[in-house]
């Protein structure tokens, strides 16, 4: 969920919006969140998108962040995930392995997570890419931060929103290294012992929850009930954004048969956006 | 009983090369950097560096050459920028830079500490199921397990859940640093250690440890955290070491007492970024704030007070909120 920085560059694609991918983006996720829902975010897109749901339809939906602060009502929006800022408002301030262990306990309804890989199973590689072993050590061509909490987030929440930058690299069909599982994952297979991988759905393997919707640069992607791969829900046809484009941007076959124009930002959430949410437009750059 | 005793000493007489060493605190906040620089000035090398939310102070210690096996989950310096120089180091290989960083999750470590804490050798968990942080073919430790001390002998185990047929459940070794830097806000020369605002589990970084050493912002009379003692972090059955040392923390954050420094932040990503392509960059950066600064008086004298004074917290928010934080377009540093 620190894997976002990215996003920073994205800018407008068309004249005709008066809005930005990034705030298309920021809105579709707010829409996602429901009112009363434990929301695990990081700081970035997805803790901006919590803040305008709570303005509008999720007034109740309490905010929490790997740090430890609980229902933080900030004034100021914080940068780093310890951030002070996060301290203002909070009911409960604690560590890690206290926030974590809400997540073993079932008891976070919600995470979000970006990386720089996606597959069509929703699995997230936020590690590196080019993962080979060399000299019995595993290395990787393009190192990244790493997990963090993704790994955690991504096993043990009971619904999990990705936030990525839509590019034909980072939709792939199948991501060099899992750090955060989706659907199916391909498995070292702990019984039949080194080098037997296998492809298993993660229910198999007790697992609850799962990745609901990628939302991208370019629109929302869902996963499919029967066979749970990607497909595209919708588009950002205001950003000038085709289903055709989305397809030349994704590397595996993606279905847009059933994809529609992205329901637009309203002048209100555009108005809370730049100017109660990130004012200082540290997240939401022009 | 007072452990109070200079920065320099504490370090000497607890941290050794080859030394387990946790750093408390969280990615940019209320890390012990100024501890993290004195481990660098003397010269400590072959660390094996292991804490639940590892970054800065760890990757400084990579680049500096101090450490050579990390287990952690990320390093970064989130919206300052990405950790160049590291990921370098990470690509290259063990075989080739003699540094190893072993991927595990947050939750991972986390719990790795609480078995630490409760004195347990191993602790099951859920987590991060479907992840490659279970492949076993991904250990960058393998040829160190049995043989380096405190390095787990295997770094997981899957085995049946003893309650409950045909579950299987990973247990993850328990981790106990030789020793743990935290920095504080209070401590009293008896080792109470007081910490405002959320605690990012240095409770737990501190019991699982053999020893701690606290830097803090300001040494108080065990009389004073005497009162609401409700509100004291670590007992001092768990501290040898009471060091005050101001600004400890900068460039990171210190509730209550400072923010981070995003002037300081950026230049140390920027040396860094252009690190990559010319190392003379970034050992010029490490001479100037690190290896040629006496001691961290003299690295906060050369801040300048008018840099302090804009870091400093507002007594009612915790943090400065005049602060400029636009990254790409900051006034020139005060």
């Amino acid at each position: 969920m620190r894997c976002l920085h990215h996003h920073k560059e994205v800018k407008h694609v068309n004249g005709k919006a008066d809005y930005t991918a990034l705030e298309m983006m920021v809105v579709q996720a707010s829409r996602m969140i429901r009112d009363g829902e434990v929301v695990f975010v990081g700081t970035g897109l997805p803790m901006i998108a919590s803040m305008l749901a709570k303005y509008l339809h999720a007034p109740n939906a309490i905010l929490c962040c790997e740090a430890g602060f609980w229902d933080s009502r900030f004034l100021h929006i914080p940068m780093t995930v310890g951030d002070s800022r996060w301290y203002v408002g909070s009911t409960w301030c604690a560590g890690q392995s206290y926030m974590f262990s809400l997540l073993q306990r079932r008891r976070i309804d919600l995470g979000f997570l970006g990386g720089a890989q996606v597959d069509k199973y929703g699995n997230i590689n936020s590690t590196g890419v080019g993962v080979q072993l060399r000299d019995g050590y595993y290395v990787f061509g393009k190192r990244f931060e790493g997990s963090g909490g993704a790994a955690d987030i991504a096993s043990m929440a009971n619904r999990v929103i990705i936030m990525m930058k839509h590019e034909r690299r980072r939709f792939v069909e199948r991501v060099d290294y899992i750090t955060s599982p989706g659907w199916y994952v391909w498995l070292h297979d702990f019984k039949h012992g080194r080098g037997r991988v296998r492809l298993v759905p993660r229910w198999e393997l007790g697992m609850w929850g799962g990745p609901e919707a990628v939302i991208s640069t370019m629109g929302v992607m869902r996963f499919d009930e029967e066979t749970k791969e990607m497909y595209v829900e919708s588009y950002y046809a205001e950003l000038g954004i085709t289903p055709e484009d989305i397809k030349r941007n994704t590397s595996f076959d993606i279905k847009v048969d059933e994809a529609e124009p992205a329901e637009p930002p309203t002048e209100r959430e555009l108005e809370l956006l730049r100017e109660h949410i990130d004012p200082e437009h540290i997240f939401l750059r022009e | 009983m007072s452990k109070v005793m200079g920065l320099r000493e504490a370090l000497k007489r607890y941290v050794r090369d080859g030394s387990v060493l946790c750093l408390g605190g969280i990615s940019l906040c209320r890390r012990p950097m100024a501890a993290a620089y004195e481990i660098i000035r003397l010269g400590i090398r072959d660390l094996h560096l292991i804490d639940i939310a590892p970054g800065m102070p760890q990757i400084l210690l990579a680049l500096a050459g101090s450490a050579s096996v990390v287990e952690g989950c990320w390093h970064g310096y989130e919206l300052f920028g990405h950790p160049y120089m590291w990921r370098n180091l990470v690509e290259r290989g063990p075989k080739e830079t003699g540094y190893r960083f072993n991927d595990e999750s947050h939750y991972m470590l986390s719990l790795r500490f609480v078995a630490g804490w409760l004195g347990v050798p191993f602790i099951p968990t859920y987590t991060a199921r479907g992840s490659d942080l279970w492949n076993p073919e991904f250990d960058n430790l393998w040829d160190l397990r049995g043989k380096r001390r405190k390095v787990a002998a295997k770094k997981f185990a899957v085995i049946e859940n003893p309650f409950k047929e045909g579950e299987l459940v990973r247990l993850l070794p328990a981790i106990n640093p030789d020793v743990t830097i935290i920095h504080a806000q209070m401590a009293a020369p008896d080792g109470t250690t007081r910490i405002l605002g959320a605690h990012f589990d240095d409770f737990v970084h501190a019991a699982a440890a053999d020893h701690v050493i606290i830097t803090c912002e300001q040494i108080v009379s065990r009389d004073t955290l005497a009162v609401n003692p409700e509100m004291n972090l670590i007992p001092s059955v768990y501290v040898d070491a009471v060091c005050q040392v101001p600004y400890g923390a900068h460039p990171g954050s210190c509730l209550g007492y400072y923010d981070y420094d995003p002037w300081f932040l950026n230049e140390l990503v920027r040396v860094t970024r252009e690190g990559e392509r010319n190392p003379e960059v970034f050992k010029r950066w490490l001479e100037e704030w690190v290896l040629g600064v006496e001691s961290h008086d003299a690295y906060l004298e050369k801040l300048g007070l008018r840099r302090l004074l804009a870091l400093r917290a507002d007594p009612a928010l915790g943090y400065a909120p005049e602060l400029p934080r636009r990254l790409h377009e900051m006034p020139p540093p005060p």
